[in-house]
C-alpha cells in the first residue's frame, strides 16, 4: 500500500517536472503576456493536477509525508527538526513548570467533583439501572459536554453568586440550566450528570474495555490519574475530569458489594477526618469540596491522603490569600494605623493584616482608663463608654464590614484591608518574601510590616504556683482581661482586689477600679517607694502616691510578694512587710515586645532596648519595616528608643505606612503619651521621660480655687539640653512647645524662664480657651 | 546614685513680670495640623481625617466623590456630585453590617 502510494508519487512529481517543461515556453513573464506589460502581474499558474493522479482523502494532504529539506528525497526523514521541535516543546514545559504553577498541584480543587461520594455511589447504581438514556448514541460530544457541565456545575457551587461559570457552549448549558432547575439540588444534577457520563461510559465501555481493565488492576492505576493531574490543566482539563469521573464511575460500577462499603467506610473515615479539621478551623465554606477530594484521595496511598487532606482542608477551609501586596503582622495600633496610611497614599492597595487576638482592632488605652472612668454596667459586654464630649464610643477602631474578607480580597477592583484574626505569624523568610503561619500555610507579600507589639512580663511566682492560685490571677494586656477583670467583681464577688506592679498601667489601674467601684478594696505592691518612679521625679511622685491613698488606695510600697498561696477563696499574699489576703490579683510588672517573628526570621533585635532593629525610617531589612511596642529606631534627635505608648504606636504606624508606599520620610514628630491614675493628676508627656535623668520639676504656687497642682517637669540630657518635658495639669498648646523645645535641643540655663512658655498661671481671658480644650489627648 | 533633682517654684507675679524672650517665639510656632476643609471650599484630600474613609473597602467611591466635588464649578460645590456620593452611600450601605 505504501509502495504504491510512493510511486504514485514518483509518477507525479515526473508528471510536474514534465509539465513544467512544456508550460515554459509560455512564459508567463511580463515580457511575453502583453509586450511590455509591466502592469499586467499575472500570478503563476497553480498546478492543477489531471483528474484521477492524486490520493484524496477527507483529512489533510496524503502527498506531503514527511518534514524534509531534500526537495529530491522527500521521504528522508530530517532528524534535526523534530530535534528541534522537542527541543521547544521541552522548553516551553520546563518554563511554564519553573515559572508558573501550573504544574503546582491542584490547590483549589477546581477539577474535583464536588458532590459527596455516598450519594453520588448510590444514586448511580440506582439511576443507572432506571433511565434509558436517550443521549447513549452520541459518542465525542458528550465527553466535551460532560467536563464543561462538571466545570458549570463546579462553579455554582463553590462560588456561589460571585463568578459566572465560563459557559462554553450556550446551548448546552441552556440544557443544563434547564435540567437544573427541574431538579431540587444541585447534588442531584450532578448526579444526574453522571448518570448520564454512567450511559455513556457504558455503551462506551466495550470500546475501552481493553484499556481500562488494564489500568485499572494495579494501583499504578492512581499514578496515571496523578499524572493526568499534573500535566498541563489548560489543555488536559476535559480529558482529566473525564478520566478521573470515568474511573471512579468504574470503580463503582465494578466494584463487587464488598468493596462498596468498604470504600464508603474509607470515605466516611476520611471524611470524619477532614471534617474534624473543618470543625477545628473557621471556615466550612468548601464542604463539597473537600469529602469528594478525600474521596479521590482515599484511593491513593494513606501518606498522600494525609498530605493531600491536609493541604485541602486548609486550602479548602480557608481559601486564603497566597500573595498580597502589603502584609502586616498584628493586629494592633500601629498595624492599624499603617494600613490607613498605605491604602491613603496607595490608592487600590491591598492590605493584609493577621493578628493573633481574635478581635477586630481595637484601642487598648481605654481598657485601664476611660472604661473604667466612664463605663457603666453594660459596659464589659459592649466595650462602650460615653465619653465627656456625650457621644457614645467603643474601643473598637472599625466595624467589620470595613475589612474586605481574604477571599475576596485578591478580586476587589479597588483593594481594601481584610483581617486574619487569630493566627499567629511564625517566621518570615525574607528572601522569598513568604510570611509562615502557624497552622502551615503561607503568605507571599511585596512588603512587610512587623507590628507585633508587646506582652506582659512573666511572674514566675504565680505562673508556677496552685492551680487555685492561677485561676484568681491574671495579667493585664487585652480586651479578654479587663473582660475578666470585670466579670469577676460583677458576678464572682471579688471584694478584695491586690494589683502588683508600680508603673503607669498598675498605677492607672488601682485607680480606676476604684474609682468606679468604691467598695472594694483596692491594693497595690510596690517594690519601689511612689507609683510612676521609673517616669516621675520624687517629688512629684510622692504627690501622687499620697493623692492616690486618700482616694482610698491601699498602697505597700517598698514591698514585693515572697510568696503565694491559696487560702479558702481567697489567695494568700506574703509580703515582705506583712500578709495579706485579697480574691483577685492583676499582676502589671511591665511589658516586653513581642520579637519571637523577628528573632525566627533572622531580623536583626537590640540588645539594650529590645524590639526590633530599624533606622530613622522605621526600615528593617530590604522590604521589611516595622512600627509600634515592637521596634527600636533610631531617633534623630534623642537617639537610638523604643517607645511602648499609644500615641507612638499611631505616629509610627502611619510613618512606617508611608514609607512602604515609598514616602522615605524620617521620624520627626515626638510622641506624647496621657496619664492619669490619681485625683487632680492628669499628666501628659512629650520626649524622653526617665526619672534616671537629672530633672527640674517648676510648680506653680498653690492655686486655692481650683486646687489643681500645676507643675512642669524638665528632664536634662546630657549637654544639659531638654529631651523630655512632663506637665501636670496644664493644656492648651504646652505639648507642641514641649516638642519645639525638644528638637531645638540647646542647653538651657534658666529653667524658670522657660516654664513661663507654659500656661502655669492661667491669664483671665485665656481661660475659657483651656476650659475648652479636651484633657483627654492622645 | 540619686539623680540631680531640682525643684523650683515660679510665682504668679514672676510669671506674668518678665515677658519670654524674643528667641522662644520659634517655640510657639505651631505645628501643621491638616485642615480638612481648605481655605477656598475644597476637601483637603490628604487631611488624615478621611484615611479610615479612604482605607474602607468603599474606598474608592469616596475618592471619587471628593475629586468630583473638587473639580466641581456649582454653587454650592457639589451639587453635580451626586451619583458619585450615591454611589459611595450605596456602597456603605451594602457593607455597613
Amino acid at each position: 500500500m505504501l509502495l504504491r502510494a510512493f510511486c504514485r508519487n514518483v509518477r507525479i512529481a515526473k508528471s510536474t517536472q514534465f509539465l513544467l517543461a512544456t508550460r515554459r515556453p509560455l512564459s508567463t513573464t511580463s515580457a511575453a503576456l502583453g509586450g511590455g506589460g509591466h502592469h499586467h502581474h499575472e500570478p503563476t499558474p497553480v498546478y492543477i493536477p489531471k483528474p484521477g493522479s492524486l490520493d484524496w482523502s477527507l483529512c489533510g494532504r496524503p502527498g506531503v509525508k514527511r518534514i524534509s529539506t531534500d526537495s529530491y528525497n522527500p521521504k528522508k526523514d530530517d532528524f534535526l527538526s523534530y530535534l528541534g521541535a522537542a527541543v521547544a516543546v521541552g522548553l516551553t514545559i520546563a518554563a511554564l513548570a519553573v515559572y508558573t504553577d501550573t504544574f503546582k498541584g491542584d490547590k483549589d480543587n477546581h477539577s474535583k467533583n464536588p458532590t459527596p461520594p455516598k450519594q453520588k455511589t448510590k444514586e448511580i447504581a440506582e439511576k443507572s439501572d432506571k433511565n434509558p438514556s436517550p443521549e447513549s448514541g452520541k459518542a465525542a460530544p458528550p465527553k466535551k459536554e460532560e467536563a464543561q457541565e462538571e466545570r458549570q456545575e463546579h462553579k455554582p457551587k463553590v462560588h456561589d453568586e460571585d463568578k459566572p461559570s465560563e459557559k462554553k457552549n450556550n446551548g448546552e448549558s441552556k440544557k443544563e440550566s434547564d435540567k437544573k432547575n427541574s431538579t431540587e439540588g444541585s447534588e442531584h444534577a450532578v448526579t444526574k450528570d453522571s448518570d448520564k457520563k454512567s450511559e455513556n461510559m457504558k455503551s462506551e465501555k466495550k470500546e475501552e474495555k481493553p484499556k481500562v481493565e488494564s489500568s485499572e488492576k494495579s494501583k499504578p492505576e492512581d499514578k496515571p490519574e496523578e499524572k493526568s493531574e499534573e500535566k498541563p490543566k489548560t489543555e488536559n482539563k476535559d480529558k482529566k475530569t473525564d478520566d478521573d469521573k470515568k474511573d471512579e464511575n468504574k470503580k463503582e460500577d465494578k466494584k463487587s458489594s464488598e468493596d462498596k462499603p468498604k470504600e464508603k467506610s474509607d470515605a466516611s473515615g476520611s471524611e470524619k477526618k477532614s471534617e474534624k479539621k473543618e470543625e477545628k478551623k473557621e471556615k466550612e465554606q468548601a464542604q463539597d469540596i473537600s469529602p469528594a477530594g478525600n474521596k479521590k484521595s482515599d484511593s491513593k496511598d494513606k501518606k498522600q491522603n494525609e498530605v493531600k487532606e491536609d493541604s485541602k482542608a486548609s486550602s479548602s477551609n480557608e481559601r486564603k490569600l497566597d500573595k498580597v501586596q502589603y502584609l502586616i503582622v498584628g493586629s494592633g495600633t500601629a498595624a492599624y494605623y499603617a494600613a490607613l496610611a498605605i491604602r491613603a497614599k496607595h490608592a487600590d492597595a491591598k492590605v493584609l493584616m493577621i493578628g493573633e487576638e481574635k478581635q477586630l482592632p481595637y484601642n487598648k488605652p481605654p481598657l485601664s482608663k476611660e472604661l473604667w472612668w466612664y463605663g457603666d454596667s453594660e459596659t464589659p459586654h459592649t466595650l462602650e463608654y460615653t465619653a465627656l464630649s456625650g457621644k457614645k464610643r467603643d474601643i473598637f477602631y472599625e466595624v467589620q464590614g470595613f475589612y474586605v474578607d481574604e477571599k475576596e480580597l485578591e478580586e476587589t477592583l479597588h483593594g481594601g484591608v481584610s483581617l486574619i484574626s487569630g493566627k499567629k505569624v511564625v517566621k518570615v523568610c525574607t528572601a522569598d518574601k513568604k510570611a509562615y503561619l502557624e497552622d502551615g500555610s503561607s503568605v507571599s507579600y511585596d512588603k512587610l510590616l512587623v507590628a507585633t507589639g508587646s506582652r506582659p512580663q512573666p511572674f514566675p511566682l504565680f505562673d508556677e504556683a496552685d492551680e487555685k492560685v492561677r485561676r484568681r490571677t491574671s495579667y493585664y494586656h487585652n480586651v479578654d482581661d479587663y473582660k475578666k477583670l470585670e466579670n469577676e467583681i460583677n458576678n464572682n464577688g471579688v471584694r478584695n482586689i491586690t494589683v502588683i506592679g508600680s508603673g503607669l498601667l498598675a498605677s492607672e489601674l488601682v485607680y480606676g477600679i476604684k474609682r468606679k467601684y468604691e467598695d472594694v478594696v483596692v491594693n497595690q505592691v510596690l517594690e519601689e517607694p511612689y507609683n510612676a518612679s521609673l517616669i516621675l521625679p520624687q517629688n512629684l511622685g510622692e504627690k501622687a502616691s499620697n493623692s492616690l491613698e486618700k482616694m482610698g488606695v491601699v498602697l505597700y510600697k517598698n514591698d514585693k510578694v515572697t510568696k503565694v498561696e491559696p487560702s479558702d477563696r481567697q489567695i494568700n499574699l506574703k509580703l515582705a512587710s506583712c500578709e495579706l489576703n485579697t480574691d483577685y490579683v492583676v499582676v502589671a510588672l511591665g511589658t516586653e515586645p513581642n520579637i519571637e517573628v523577628a528573632e525566627a526570621s533572622g531580623l536583626s533585635t537590640d540588645p539594650k532596648f529590645g524590639g526590633v532593629t530599624a533606622d530613622s525610617e522605621l526600615k528593617v531589612a530590604e522590604d521589611v519595616w516595622a512600627a509600634g511596642d515592637a521596634v527600636c529606631f533610631d531617633d534623630k534627635v534623642l537617639g537610638r528608643r523604643r517607645i511602648e505608648h499609644w500615641e507612638h504606636a499611631q505616629i509610627s504606624g502611619r510613618l512606617a505606612g508611608e514609607n512602604m508606599v515609598g514616602a522615605q520620610k524620617a521620624f520627626w514628630y515626638q510622641p506624647s503619651f496621657f496619664s492619669k491614675f490619681a485625683p487632680n493628676f492628669h499628666m501628659n508627656a512629650v520626649g524622653r521621660i526617665d526619672s534616671s535623668l537629672p530633672t527640674v520639676t517648676v510648680y506653680a504656687e498653690r492655686n486655692l480655687t481650683d486646687n489643681l497642682e500645676k507643675a512642669v517637669v524638665f528632664y536634662k540630657g546630657d549637654k544639659g539640653q531638654v529631651v523630655g518635658v512632663l506637665l501636670l495639669n496644664v493644656f492648651g498648646m504646652s505639648l507642641d512647645v514641649a516638642r519645639r523645645i525638644i528638637d531645638d535641643a540647646k542647653p538651657i540655663s534658666d529653667y524658670r524662664d522657660l516654664t513661663k512658655l507654659f500656661p502655669l498661671y492661667e491669664i483671665p481671658t485665656q481661660e475659657e480657651n483651656d476650659n475648652e480644650t479636651s484633657k483627654e489627648t492622645a | 546614685m540619686a539623680p540631680k533633682e531640682e525643684v523650683l517654684i515660679l510665682k504668679e507675679e514672676e510669671f506674668f513680670k518678665s515677658p519670654p524672650l524674643i528667641f522662644f517665639e520659634s517655640f510657639f510656632e505651631p505645628y501643621e495640623h491638616p485642615e480638612s476643609v481648605l481655605p477656598d471650599g475644597k476637601i483637603n484630600p490628604e487631611c488624615p481625617c478621611l484615611h479610615s474613609a479612604l482605607a474602607h473597602r468603599c474606598g474608592y467611591f469616596i475618592r471619587e466623590a471628593i475629586k468630583c466635588f473638587n473639580s466641581s464649578s456649582t454653587n454650592p460645590r457639589g451639587l453635580d456630585c451626586e451619583k458619585q456620593f450615591l454611589e459611595h452611600f450605596m456602597c456603605m450601605e451594602k457593607y455597613s453590617n
